[in-house]
C-alpha cells in the first residue's frame, strides 16, 4: 500500500498552500487525518479470518470570511486536493460560525510515531489466543473481533499555529450468545506493543454467566445496590455525557451548580488523556488544543464541564481540550479516559450486587436515564443468598450518582462503555430503580 | 499483503444529502461525497480485504482489472451525481408547515435524506454495474404545548428521488392534515395498558421492525453457521400457522430498498425466511455460504467500501395473507393494542425474547381504534409469537427504515419492511416509566 504522509510533510505542503493561495480574510484551518486500520474477524468454530486493512488521508477545511463561514471535506491525495478543498470551502460560506482562537495555544507535535506498526500476524494470533480463552467459557461466540489502528491527527491555522498528535490503538472486542442474552466484552490498549491480555474480560464474562444461571427473582430496594464494572459502565458514560458542555449548555440547573458541592463527597471524576490504564493516548484535542488532565467534580463539588471552543463560548468559558471531531465533523466535546476516582469502600455485608450486563440496542434512548439489563446475587451477612434478575433498571443519571455511598478500588477501563473507566460503585437504598421486578 | 488471487472488488461512489427543517426554513446538515474501492483475495485461512479511499486525483489501485479501472474512471465522475436543489425542497416544507398550522398545529419538523450510490462490483471475469437511490421524507407534527396531550406523531414517506418527493406535495399536505386532526381527535394520551393483550400490526407501519429483530437478524448466515439463534436451531421445523410467511428480497423493488445484485456482485435473490409457517433459509454472503457448504444468496451487503461484507437484511417482512383488511383483523378484537411504532430494546438471538420500545400505539376497543397511549414497552418469545399470529391481512405494504440496521460495528445501513395487517392472539404490554 502506498506510505501515508508524515506530519512535517503536511505541514511544508499547507506552508506552501498558504502561500499560493492567501490565508484569507479571517482565517482559514485545515484539519486532517492520516491513518490505516485492520480488522480481524475470527469465526472460532470454522477458523477462518475475514481480514480488513485501508486508510488514507482525510481533511477537513474550515474558513472564516467576511461573507462568513465555510467548510469542505474530502479525501486527498495531493496537495492540489487540498487546494480544492480550500476553494470549495470558501465558496460555500455563509454567515455564522465562531472562528477559533489559538491565542496561548501551546503548539503540540515533538512526538514522534509511537512504536510498533499494524501487524495482521499479531492480530490473528490474538484472535487466536482469545479463542482459545475463551472455550472453556462453553459459550456461543456470536464474534471475536481485533483491531489496531494507527495515525495522526494535525491542525494548520493559516495564523502558522501548527499541532499534531499521534494515535496508536489495539483492541479485541467478544460478543457470546446465552439463553440469557448476548454479553459483550473487551480490553483497549493505547499502543501496538505489549499484550492485549483476555484474562480480565475473560474473568468479568465467567462472573457474568455465573450470575446468569440459576433461578430468577426480584431484587430487594432496601438493600445497598452495588454496580460492578461491567454493569456501572453504561451509567458512568451516562454521566460524561451529562458533563459534557454542549449537553450541560441545556441544563441551565446544572451550569448554576458549578462549584457547589451537589453530590456525596465519595465521588470525583478526572478525564485523564494520558492515563495508565486508559484507552487512549491524547497529547491534543481535535481543535489543536493541549489535553491535560480535567477533573469535573472533586469529593462531590462540581468543579465544571468538558468543552471544544464553540462549547465554552456558550457558556462564557475557555476551551479545556476536549474537542473531538467524529468521523471528520464539527468540534464537539467528547471525552479522553473519562472516569470515576477509585476508593477504598468495604462492600456492605448485606447488599444486592449486579455483576453482569445483557447486551441491549441502547443505554440511554432517554436523555439522562440509563437503561439497563442487569443479574447478580443477593448477599447476606457477606455470603451469597440467591440470584437476582435478569432485572430492568432505569437510572436517571444524576440522581443515581446523588445515591452513591462508595466507590471501590478496581478501577477498569471498558471498551463496550465508550472507554469509560469506573470501578465498583455502591448505591444507599432505598433506590429508585424504575422495573425493579425480575424480567 | 497475504493475497492467493483476486476474488472480488468493490468501487463505490456514493452521495449522502441530507436537509432539515425546523424553526420555518430548511438547512442543509449533510452533504458527504466519498470514492472507494475495496479489493478481495483469498488466502488459506479465509478472505483479505484491502479498501482505499479515491481522492479525485488519486489512481485506480494495481490490483484492479484493467476493465475495472475503465470503469471506474466514469463511476468517479462528479457530475453523474449531484446534490438535491435547496430550493424546491425549502417551498415544499414551508408548505406543508402551512398546512399543520392551517389545520391547528403548532409546528412541524421534517428531514429529507438524499441517497445515491453507483457501484461496480463482483468477481474480475463477471462483474455487475448500477445504481441504487433512494430519498427519505420525515415529517413530525406537533399539537398543543399541553404534557398530557398526545403532542407529536411521525411519519416517514419514501420515494425514488427529490423530484418525486417535491412533486407529490398534494398528497404529503393531505397526510398533515391528517395527523394534525388525527392528533387533535385525542386531547389526552391514555394510559398504556398492562397485561397480556391482543396485538394488531397496521400495514406498512413502523412496528415492522418486529419481524426485522425477530425473523431476520436470527436467520442472518453468518448467526446461523455459528447455530447462534433459536432459529438457526430450528431450519426445516414449524413455528407459524400456514398463512404466515416471512422473506427477505432485495428484488421487490415496489417503494422499498432494492438491488439486482449485492455487494459482492452476487445476483440478489428473495429469500423466505419463514415459508407457510416452516423455518426456510439463511441469509448468505460468500463467506458465509462457504462455511455452510450452500451457495450464496446475494445478501452479501457493505455499509461502504470501507467494511467488508456480511450476510444482511434488505427488505424484510411479512408475506400478503387470507385475512382481510386491517378494519377485518380489528373487527374481533374486544381490547388490545394497534402498535404503529416500535423500536427494538433487546432481543435475545438464542432464546428468542425480544422487547420493544412502544413509540406509538393506540386502542383497541370492540374493533375499533381509541385514543392514543402513553409509551410502553411490548415483550415475549419469538417462537410463542409466531405461533400466536392469528391473523395476516391481504393488505401489504412497504416501509423505509429510517435509522438503517447496525452490526457488529458496521452500520448503520439502510434496509426496508414490508408488512399487511398482523393479529397476535396476545403480546405482553407493559407501560414504560
Amino acid at each position: 500500500m502506498q506510505l501515508l504522509p508524515a506530519p512535517h510533510e503536511v505541514l511544508q505542503a499547507i506552508a506552501a498552500l498558504w502561500g499560493r493561495t492567501g490565508r484569507g480574510s479571517d482565517g482559514a484551518e485545515v484539519y486532517v487525518r492520516v491513518g490505516r486500520s485492520l480488522t480481524i474477524d475470527l469465526d472460532p468454530a470454522s477458523g477462518l479470518l475475514q481480514e480488513n486493512l485501508g486508510g488514507g488521508s482525510h481533511a477537513t477545511v474550515r474558513v472564516w470570511t467576511t461573507q462568513g463561514f465555510g467548510r469542505a471535506e474530502g479525501w486527498w491525495s495531493q496537495v492540489e486536493e487540498l487546494e480544492e478543498l480550500l476553494a470549495a470551502a470558501r465558496a460555500s460560506a455563509s454567515p455564522g460560525g465562531v472562528p477559533p482562537v489559538q491565542e496561548g495555544y501551546e503548539a503540540i507535535g515533538g512526538d514522534g510515531p509511537p512504536a510498533g506498526a499494524l501487524s495482521a500476524e499479531r492480530a490473528r494470533a490474538r484472535a487466536l489466543q482469545w479463542a482459545r480463552e475463551l472455550e472453556p467459557l462453553g459459550t456461543r461466540i456470536q464474534a471475536l473481533l481485533v483491531q489496531q489502528s494507527l495515525g495522526w491527527c494535525g491542525l494548520f491555522h493559516s495564523s502558522g499555529f501548527t499541532a499534531h498528535d499521534w494515535m496508536a490503538r489495539e483492541q479485541a472486542l467478544v460478543r457470546c450468545e446465552t439463553p440469557e442474552g448476548a454479553l459483550v466484552d473487551g480490553v483497549a490498549a493505547p499502543r501496538l506493543e505489549g499484550a492485549l491480555d483476555p484474562s480480565r474480560a475473560t474473568t468479568r464474562l465467567s462472573t457474568a454467566l455465573e450470575a446468569l444461571r440459576g433461578e430468577r427473582s426480584a431484587l430487594d430496594p432496601s438493600l445497598p445496590l452495588v454496580l460492578r464494572p461491567p454493569v456501572a459502565g453504561p451509567l458512568v458514560s451516562g454521566l460524561a455525557w451529562a458533563l459534557r458542555g454542549d449537553v450541560a449548555a441545556a441544563a441551565p440547573a446544572l451550569t448554576r451548580a458549578v462549584g457547589k458541592k451537589i453530590f456525596p463527597s465519595v465521588l470525583s471524576v478526572r478525564d485523564d488523556p494520558r492515563h495508565p490504564e486508559g484507552t487512549v493516548l491524547r497529547a491534543m484535542d481535535d481543535e489543536g488544543r493541549k489535553a491535560a488532565s480535567v477533573t469535573s467534580i472533586e469529593s462531590g463539588r462540581l468543579l465544571g464541564f468538558f468543552h471544544s471552543h464553540a462549547s465554552a463560548a456558550r457558556l462564557g468559558a475557555v476551551s479545556n481540550g476536549r474537542a473531538v471531531r467524529a468521523d471528520g465533523g464539527e468540534p464537539s466535546p467528547g471525552n479522553f479516559n473519562f472516569h470515576i476516582v477509585p476508593g477504598s469502600a468495604s462492600m456492605p455485608a448485606d447488599r444486592t450486587e449486579l455483576t453482569c450486563r445483557v447486551e441491549t440496542f441502547t443505554t440511554m434512548r432517554q436523555p439522562g436515564v440509563v437503561s439497563l439489563l442487569a443479574a447478580g446475587w443477593e448477599y447476606r451477612g457477606g455470603a451469597r443468598h440467591r440470584h437476582v434478575g435478569p432485572l430492568e433498571l432505569e437510572l436517571p443519571v444524576l440522581a443515581t450518582f446523588r445515591q452513591l455511598q462508595g466507590v471501590g478500588p478496581d478501577l477498569s477501563f471498558l471498551p463496550t462503555s465508550d472507554g469509560c473507566g469506573t470501578p465498583t460503585l455502591i448505591l444507599s437504598p432505598p433506590i429508585w430503580l424504575g422495573d425493579s421486578a425480575s424480567k | 499483503m497475504a493475497s492467493e488471487r483476486l476474488e472480488s472488488f468493490f468501487l463505490e461512489h456514493r452521495l449522502l444529502t441530507e436537509a432539515s427543517h425546523s424553526g420555518g426554513t430548511l438547512r442543509l446538515t449533510r452533504a458527504e461525497r466519498e470514492v472507494g474501492c475495496s479489493v478481495e483475495s483469498s488466502t488459506g485461512a479465509g478472505a483479505h480485504h484491502v479498501w482505499y479511499p479515491l481522492s479525485p486525483r488519486a489512481p485506480a489501485p494495481d490490483a484492479l482489472p484493467a476493465e475495472a479501472k475503465s470503469a471506474l474512471r466514469r463511476l468517479r465522475a462528479p457530475e453523474e451525481m449531484t446534490a438535491p436543489l435547496l430550493e424546491p425542497l425549502r417551498e415544499l416544507t414551508l408548505a406543508l408547515e402551512a398546512t399543520v398550522r392551517q389545520a391547528g398545529g403548532t409546528s412541524l419538523e421534517a428531514l429529507v435524506h438524499d441517497s445515491q450510490q453507483r457501484v461496480i462490483c463482483g468477481p474480475p471475469d463477471a462483474w455487475a454495474e448500477g445504481e441504487r437511490r433512494h430519498c427519505i421524507l420525515e415529517l413530525r407534527v406537533s399539537v398543543g404545548t399541553d404534557k398530557q396531550r398526545p403532542s407529536q406523531l411521525w411519519r416517514p414517506f419514501w420515494f425514488p428521488e427529490p423530484g418525486a418527493l417535491v412533486a407529490a406535495q398534494a398528497r404529503l399536505r393531505t397526510a398533515c392534515e391528517e395527523m394534525t386532526r388525527s392528533l387533535q381527535a385525542w386531547p389526552a394520551l391514555a394510559p398504556c395498558p398492562e397485561g397480556d393483550l391482543p396485538v394488531v400490526f397496521p400495514p406498512g407501519a413502523a412496528s415492522g421492525s418486529f419481524f426485522h429483530e425477530v425473523c431476520g437478524h436470527p436467520l442472518e448466515g453468518d448467526v446461523v453457521a455459528r447455530r447462534g439463534s433459536y432459529l438457526a436451531l430450528r431450519l426445516g421445523e414449524r413455528v407459524a400457522e400456514e398463512f404466515v410467511t416471512v422473506t427477505d428480497d432485495p428484488t421487490e423493488g415496489n417503494s422499498s430498498l432494492h438491488y439486482a445484485f449485492d455487494d459482492e456482485g452476487q445476483p440478489a435473490r428473495g429469500t423466505a425466511l419463514v415459508e407457510r409457517g416452516v423455518v426456510g433459509q439463511p441469509m448468505l454472503s460468500r463467506a458465509t455460504a462457504r462455511i455452510l457448504g450452500q451457495e450464496t444468496n446475494g445478501h452479501g451487503r457493505r455499509v461502504s467500501f470501507r467494511h467488508y461484507p456480511l450476510p444482511r437484511m434488505t427488505h424484510t417482512g411479512v408475506a400478503a395473507g387470507p385475512h382481510g383488511t386491517l378494519e377485518q383483523l380489528l373487527a374481533p378484537v374486544g381490547r388490545g393494542l394497534l402498535v404503529q411504532h416500535l423500536v427494538p430494546r433487546h432481543m435475545n438471538l438464542l432464546s428468542g425474547d425480544f422487547s420493544f420500545f412502544i413509540l406509538e400505539a393506540r386502542e383497541i376497543r370492540d374493533g375499533s381504534l381509541g385514543p392514543l397511549i402513553g409509551p410502553g414497552v411490548l415483550s415475549g418469545n419469538g417462537l410463542q409469537a409466531l405461533r400466536d399470529i392469528e391473523a395476516v391481512g391481504g393488505d401489504r405494504r412497504n416501509l423505509f427504515a429510517t435509522r438503517g440496521c447496525r452490526k457488529l460495528d458496521h452500520g448503520p445501513l439502510a434496509v426496508s419492511f414490508t408488512q399487511p395487517s398482523v393479529r397476535f392472539r396476545q403480546l405482553r404490554i407493559t407501560p414504560a416509566r
